[in-house]
């Protein structure tokens, strides 16, 4: 069964994507990873990653890309602060955040996979001292598709994080690189490749185009975890949707490692 | 356990009192098709114990085409207040199917309430096959063509009535509440079963002779996922799912929320691999765009996953499948192409 949680503050990330802060009746226990089925009532619902701190307890944030033809997410484009929404969830499984202690954290973020990301990065700053060091390559189409501006922008003079950003095609406004995000990929970017850990989430065209650059650079293929975005309908590993190979998404996902996947061609197309 | 006989108007009998305080369904043949029927008591049916399986696959009783499953807002739980029904004459391949499911549905750490409710509800009784299609493949899965397991009674058609045989205690409550005194079966009605059963099952294992293969199906899409044998049956297959639709382990479902009047309903509706939109994303993106990748995806789901997953493969021979089939793909001629073409 949802619950209902009441709408606190939508914010515009740009044209097509608004971020939702949730404060849902009962307290959501998460950890970075896992997703959430988030909906309006009557409408619908749909499985959104969590892009806030887990280290918040009473409330989340999920980000909504605007679908063509998307009942529920142009329902959720409409609502107001103080709306209600219905929330069932957390699904799945996390990323395994104390086995990335005292090691390099090598987080890629590409378009709207920057959601989960940003709970990942977000764990990451709030003990930073217990990591090695937090790496971040974040590529989005356009200077204005991209997500967080602020929080990016803050993260560009915060000594605890080495980010960098590209865009696909650049403005005038924009002063980073230009190029897409396995540009900005450097292997001189980790110290020691055998134990450090690449964490990432983005369309398969990027994760296809990035897999044969992270071997290169030495990260071994059980220290790879991707968050994997299926089309779940129930998130209990009862609908058959979001099956890829011998995994369901919603339940042994949706962070694979890439010794896990690599076989199955679905993970990838 | 112990076995019994009943003459054909003691079974009558014993449909009629079931019938009086529960639902029972039975198969009997319209349109020259075996459906499963509902037993009213007013209404002579007889049911067709005899010959292989009805065209609907039990999953149908369980887990609905259709239906509500749940109504929000609202404080209360899932409360299940329909009468447990009786399936009278489910052969081997729809049992299969059960424990196939249950697998998903009632086995895992979220279990799905309305098929736990209705399985524990539900009186099934199995039936021997006979007369098999030409599309009955269960041996070639290791199954036989009579009740093996799941079964709470299962009765077998010999000269002048039935044995039958007690699975569970729910089974010999239902025969008790049936209100006849059954005999013991005889020696030589227990013999006849058995000559009855060697015989189908020899049938089935010679029409399948030229579809055996000599590695498991398992094996076969696990190591011939790129074959080109797919090739020539995905510009056949019209994705119309009929395959899907009958299948006895097929389980996909999408959910989706609708208003009526103040409160929202949350409608459950099934769902099949084989359409565009399965596997579609926010942004448009689909993990089995081709068809190709959709035509095979129905044999990763029951031959790799299901046996990584549950150890048994989800299907169970019934050939439902081949028959619905509007381009006429057989199964069991697309795994026997996928080995030649690995061992050529």
């Amino acid at each position: 069964m949802p619950i209902e949680a009441e709408i606190l503050d939508i914010v515009d990330e740009n044209s097509a994507i608004k971020t939702y802060v949730l404060k849902p009746k009962e307290p959501l226990v998460f950890k970075p990873g896992h997703f959430v089925m988030v909906g309006m009532p009557g409408v619908g619902e749909s499985p959104f990653g969590v892009s806030s701190s887990c280290f918040e307890k009473d409330k989340f944030a999920i980000s909504v890309q605007i679908q063509p033809r998307g009942k529920n997410t142009t329902a959720l484009h409409t609502a107001k602060p103080g709306d209600t929404a219905l929330v069932r969830g957390p699904f799945g499984n996390s990323y395994p955040m104390d086995y990335y202690k005292g090691r390099e954290v090598y987080v890629v973020g590409g378009g709207v996979g920057m959601a989960p990301m940003r709970s990942v990065l977000l764990a990451l700053l709030h003990e930073s001292d217990q990591y090695k060091s937090i790496v971040l390559r974040y590529g989005a189409r356009n200077p204005e598709l991209r997500m967080y501006k602020d929080l990016c922008l803050s993260w560009e003079t915060d000594k605890r994080i080495d980010a960098v950003y590209t865009v696909d095609v650049a403005d005038e406004s924009w002063q980073h690189n230009v190029g897409v995000v396995t540009s900005i990929m450097k292997p001189e970017d980790i110290k020691d490749v055998q134990n450090a850990v690449a964490v990432a989430c983005g369309p398969p065209i990027m994760l296809r185009f990035m897999v044969p650059l992270l071997l290169k650079m030495g990260f071994k293929p059980e220290h790879m975890y991707f968050s994997m975005e299926k089309n779940m309908s129930c998130g209990m590993g009862l609908c058959g949707h979001c099956r890829i190979g011998t995994y369901y998404v919603c339940k042994d996902g949706p962070v694979f490692t890439y010794d896990q996947i690599r076989d199955f061609p679905d993970a990838w197309s | 356990m112990a076995t019994y006989f009943a003459a054909p108007s003691e079974l009558t009998k014993m449909l009629d009192t079931w019938a009086q305080d529960r639902p029972v369904y039975v198969p009997v043949s319209r349109a020259g098709h075996r459906h499963w029927s509902k037993v009213t008591p007013d209404t002579e049916i007889n049911p067709e114990l005899d010959g292989i399986r009805a065209v609907e696959p039990l999953k149908i009783f369980y887990f609905r085409a259709k239906e509500c499953v749940a109504t929000y807002p609202s404080t209360t739980e899932f409360v299940d207040d329909e009468p447990g029904f009786v399936l009278f004459g489910a052969k081997n391949c729809d049992l299969r199917g059960l424990e196939c499911l249950d697998e998903t549905f009632a086995k895992g750490d979220i279990k799905d309430p309305f098929w736990v409710s209705r399985r524990e509800k539900a009186v099934v009784i199995g039936a021997d096959c006979s007369s098999p299609a030409p599309t009955c493949f269960c041996t070639l899965l290791g199954l036989m063509p009579y009740p093996q397991s799941s079964f709470d009674v299962s009765v077998a058609v010999v000269s002048d009535g039935v044995v039958v045989e007690i699975g569970t205690d729910k089974g010999k409550n239902l025969i008790e509440a049936g209100g006849v005194e059954l005999r013991e079966a005889t020696d030589e009605q227990l013999a006849e079963r058995e000559r009855n059963r060697q015989e189908t099952r020899s049938q089935v294992e010679e029409q399948n002779r030229q579809y055996e293969t000599t590695h498991s199906f398992q094996e076969l899409v696990e190591s011939g996922y790129e074959s080109p044998a797919w090739n020539k049956y995905v510009g056949r297959c019209r994705e119309d799912a009929a395959c899907l639709a009958v299948c006895p382990t097929c389980h996909c479902f999408v959910l989706y929320d609708q208003k009526v009047g103040d409160k929202n309903e949350r409608i459950r509706v099934w769902d099949f691999c084989y359409s565009r939109g399965y596997t579609r994303v926010g942004g448009g993106h689909s993990a089995r765009a081709t068809g190709n990748d959709r035509f095979k995806n129905k044999y990763v789901k029951k031959f790799q996953f299901y046996p990584a997953k549950f150890d048994m493969v989800a299907c169970t021979g019934c050939g439902r499948c081949i028959e619905a089939c509007l381009a006429g793909i057989d199964m069991r001629q697309v795994l026997r192409d996928v080995e030649e073409s690995e061992s050529a």
